[in-house]
């Protein structure tokens, strides 16, 4: 049989009514307006060099009394766990009786080509937990850990656990050298020290078009032409144009701790080996004896779940739980299904410990 | 749409329905069969590249981008749909003249994957790279990289085509490699070096950027053969493609099949490996090269704020250690612990003392036994001698009784009585 049944007329009406999309697709995007991003009222309680350490305004009256640190990756910016009001892992944790703390690393630039992952977690991050022990007169408290935020909430952990009451973690690379995992396979062999030397930062726009390259078909076709049908929704149309801010906006790495993340995590899988060292500190997995709740998502393409699920085999803890969200990498953090399902996961979690 | 926006009126949105309106009336003539196929040339990108160009203005700045990428994912449907549409006009046109789809089909494959061979510039190879534009974003994020630290554009060694050198790269490169090694001689002898360390630098880029795009090459036909696959299974099965959107669908689908089962080689990562870390190293001596003119106009060069940076670094670092030593929470935590540990010294120290108490209370009960012992020897020994005296004229011999009562003595030593256990217990029991 002759497969293509594609009669000109009809051709010509498909070709046709794309245009007329486009048309109207136009005239949405100019009545949707600006895009705002970080739906929920939050105050600044620290700043130091280009970090801010934010205070969400709570939502409800009983808090839980320990603070949850959120410790946010490197790479993009952490509005994505407060993308929208309907979309907001802050607002659930919020709603759920937290009183929720978020790290934001800011925009390094050239002076900040330096900092090293010592600065970043014996450095920065511990003085934002010693804010929060301040400010709550508490031996410990609660940290919740975002993609590479999440490893490195792990290696404090396991470096000050006497600071940290429970972790929780979400699509958390531990184990480097799975099969899926397309970008560790992809820097294997790149010689990471004449790069970062070469190109000091490394600009974040080259991390998005990596990104990106893991699924170039779709991510960077096939997603906008879905999108020409929905284009004469407003309220569809700037949830996505939403999203893509958030994709491309990427703030240059610090040239010095990307080249340790890379060649200690990525190249040499030294964290599930307790060979990385911090500094001066060895990082012992081992060491994290408190509670942790380990969340990752099963479509994850840039943290395979085994990547995460390595652990349960590694930590020292022997409350150790696992949640399995059937989803991708960001779907963990903004789709519907997660709203239903993550902050109430994690809010009972840490109301039981 | 608000009403002080000027350009959105109903004036406007009615001449963009004209627009396409008139396209899809050229559009209608030109796809009247025609006895050339070459006069089937079906402007569809030309109508939308027109109207972005003439519709981008009104875009607002918060979706430009998003505008832009959406108009360019659309030509590049659109020039699917071209291409499609030309290929079923052919097939349809060989099958009338009795020709078997299928051969009609391999011959326009095979025609599709010579345009993916590099430095091909066939109309086809164009039309390939305009539909694959996906493929190449690891090659464009380098391609960057390298036109943001290099005097020369950014595809400048991408336009050397090897396939041109092919036949004779091996004698190229050998000669180069030769010239490439003369020593350097004289008084400019340092630049020279420079210089053949940067042009071998360079080759080695533009042989591993052509190896990269060979490969890429050779993705693009096993995409396209994943696509003739799919299409003669489907005809296999009875199903029939209806849209020009099915088969971009199925496109995408065949293209990210080949792109996963490549970039997952460790061909790929060795071939990927070896363009960055060319470009790096080229990038890298082009910066040397620079620094040393800035150096010699006493202009601020990478090395030396490379190093500022890094004592900047150290400084920051120790700032904010006294910082956090000045911090009076720490200082409190230190005290705090000082207490603490003095405290337990304390503890320590008198919990020792009390043992030390104990024992010597313990010692002292057993002299007293033992002195107690010795008196009541004495006194034995003393009668003993009375009574000797008396037997001196018949009695026990009195060095006999002696042993006797030192091995009782030695005994009392070893072990306490009971009474004199009792006392030590409710002594300990009072805590004394």
């Amino acid at each position: 049989m002759f497969p293509f049944q594609i009669r000109p007329d009809q051709a010509l009406s498909e070709i046709q009514e794309f245009g007329t999309k486009l048309s109207r697709g136009l005239q949405t995007l100019n009545e949707i307006g600006d895009i705002d991003v970080g739906c929920t009222e939050k105050e600044s309680v620290y700043t130091e060099d280009k970090l801010t350490l934010y205070r969400f305004k709570p939502l409800v009256e009983k808090l839980n009394p320990v603070p949850v640190l959120i410790v946010y990756a490197l790479v993009n910016r952490p509005y994505v766990a407060d993308l929208q009001k309907n979309r907001s892992l802050v607002r659930g944790l919020l709603a759920g009786g937290l009183d929720v703390y978020l790290i934001d690393w800011g925009y390094p630039d050239s002076a900040d080509r330096f900092l090293s992952l010592n600065d970043y977690i014996n450095g920065y991050i511990d003085r934002c937990v010693e804010v929060l022990r301040k400010r709550y007169s508490l031996d410990k408290i609660n940290l919740l850990g975002i993609c590479q935020g999440g490893t490195f909430s792990l290696c404090y952990s396991a470096m000050h656990a006497d600071k940290v009451r429970n972790l929780i973690t979400t699509v958390t690379p531990v184990d480097f050298h799975t099969p899926q995992d397309l970008l560790s396979h992809w820097v294997r062999k790149v010689d990471i020290d004449l790069l970062a030397e070469t190109t000091g930062n490394i600009p974040g726009k080259m991390l998005n078009w990596t990104f990106l390259s893991l699924k170039p078909f779709r991510l960077s076709g096939q997603k906008y032409l879905d999108m020409v049908n929905t284009l004469d929704d407003p309220v569809l149309c700037k949830n996505f144009i939403r999203m893509e801010k958030w994709i491309f906006d990427s703030p240059d790495q610090a040239g010095e701790a990307f080249r340790e993340f890379i060649k200690h995590f990525y190249q040499n899988n030294e964290l599930i080996k307790g060979e990385v060292m911090i500094g001066e500190k060895n990082v012992d997995l081992e060491n994290i004896t408190m509670p942790v709740l380990n969340i990752f998502a099963t479509d994850d393409h840039l943290v395979p779940p085994a990547a995460s699920k390595a652990l349960r085999k590694y930590v020292g803890s022997a409350d150790y739980s696992e949640i399995e969200f059937p989803g991708g990498h960001i779907g963990i953090y903004v789709s519907g299904k997660a709203q239903q399902m993550i902050p109430p996961s994690v809010t009972s979690w840490l109301a039981a410990r | 749409m608000t009403d002080s926006n000027p350009v959105w009126n109903d004036d406007w949105i009615a001449s963009q329905k004209n627009f396409w309106d008139a396209w899809s009336h050229i559009l209608s003539q030109s796809m009247e069969p025609s006895p050339s196929s070459q006069a089937f040339a079906v402007p569809w990108t030309t109508a939308l590249d027109l109207w972005a160009k003439t519709a981008a203005p009104a875009a607002p700045a918060a979706g430009e981008d998003f505008f832009r990428s959406i108009v360019r994912q659309g030509k590049t449907f659109l020039r699917l749909g071209e291409e499609f549409s030309k290929l079923t006009r052919n097939l349809a046109e060989g099958a009338q003249a009795g020709s078997n789809w299928k051969d009609v089909f391999a011959a326009k494959l095979n025609e599709l994957k010579a345009g993916f061979t590099y430095g091909s510039a066939s109309e086809v190879t164009s039309t390939l790279r305009g539909l694959l534009p996906f493929f190449e974003l690891p090659m464009d994020t380098w391609s960057r990289m390298f036109s943001s630290s290099s005097l020369l554009p950014g595809d400048f060694l991408r336009s050397v085509k090897s396939e041109g050198l092919r036949d004779v790269a091996g004698q190229v490169h050998e000669r180069m490699d030769r010239f490439l090694s003369v020593p350097a001689v004289g008084y400019m002898r340092e630049w020279q070096e420079q210089t053949q360390g940067g042009m071998r630098l360079a080759m080695g880029y533009q042989e591993a950027l052509q190896e990269y795009l060979h490969a890429h090459g050779r993705l693009g036909v096993d995409a396209l053969e994943r696509l003739a696959a799919k299409i003669i299974e489907r005809a296999e099965k009875g199903q029939e493609i209806n849209t020009l959107r099915e088969v971009y669908d199925l496109w995408v689908d065949c293209g990210e099949e080949a792109y996963s089962a490549f970039v997952f080689t460790e061909e790929y990562a060795d071939i990927y490996a070896r363009l960055v870390n060319a470009l790096m190293a080229l990038k890298h001596h082009n910066q040397t090269a620079v620094d040393e003119v800035a150096g010699s106009l006493n202009l601020p060069t990478h090395q030396g704020i490379a190093t500022m940076q890094r004592r900047q670094q150290e400084l920051r670092r120790e700032i904010a250690e006294f910082r956090s030593l000045l911090d009076p929470s720490v200082m409190e935590g230190m005290q705090a612990r000082l207490r603490a540990q003095t405290e337990a010294l304390n503890g320590r120290t008198q919990k020792e003392l009390r043992t030390q108490g104990e024992s010597i209370e313990g010692m002292r009960e057993k002299v007293t036994v033992l002195e107690r012992d010795v008196a009541r020897l004495l006194k034995e020994l003393a009668a003993l001698r009375n009574g000797a005296g008396r037997e001196g004229r018949g009695g026990r011999t009195p060095a006999k009784k002696t042993a006797s009562a030192v091995s009782v003595v030695a005994a009392a030593g070893h072990r306490p009585n009971r009474a004199a256990r009792a006392s030590t217990a409710q002594k300990r029991g009072k805590g004394e």
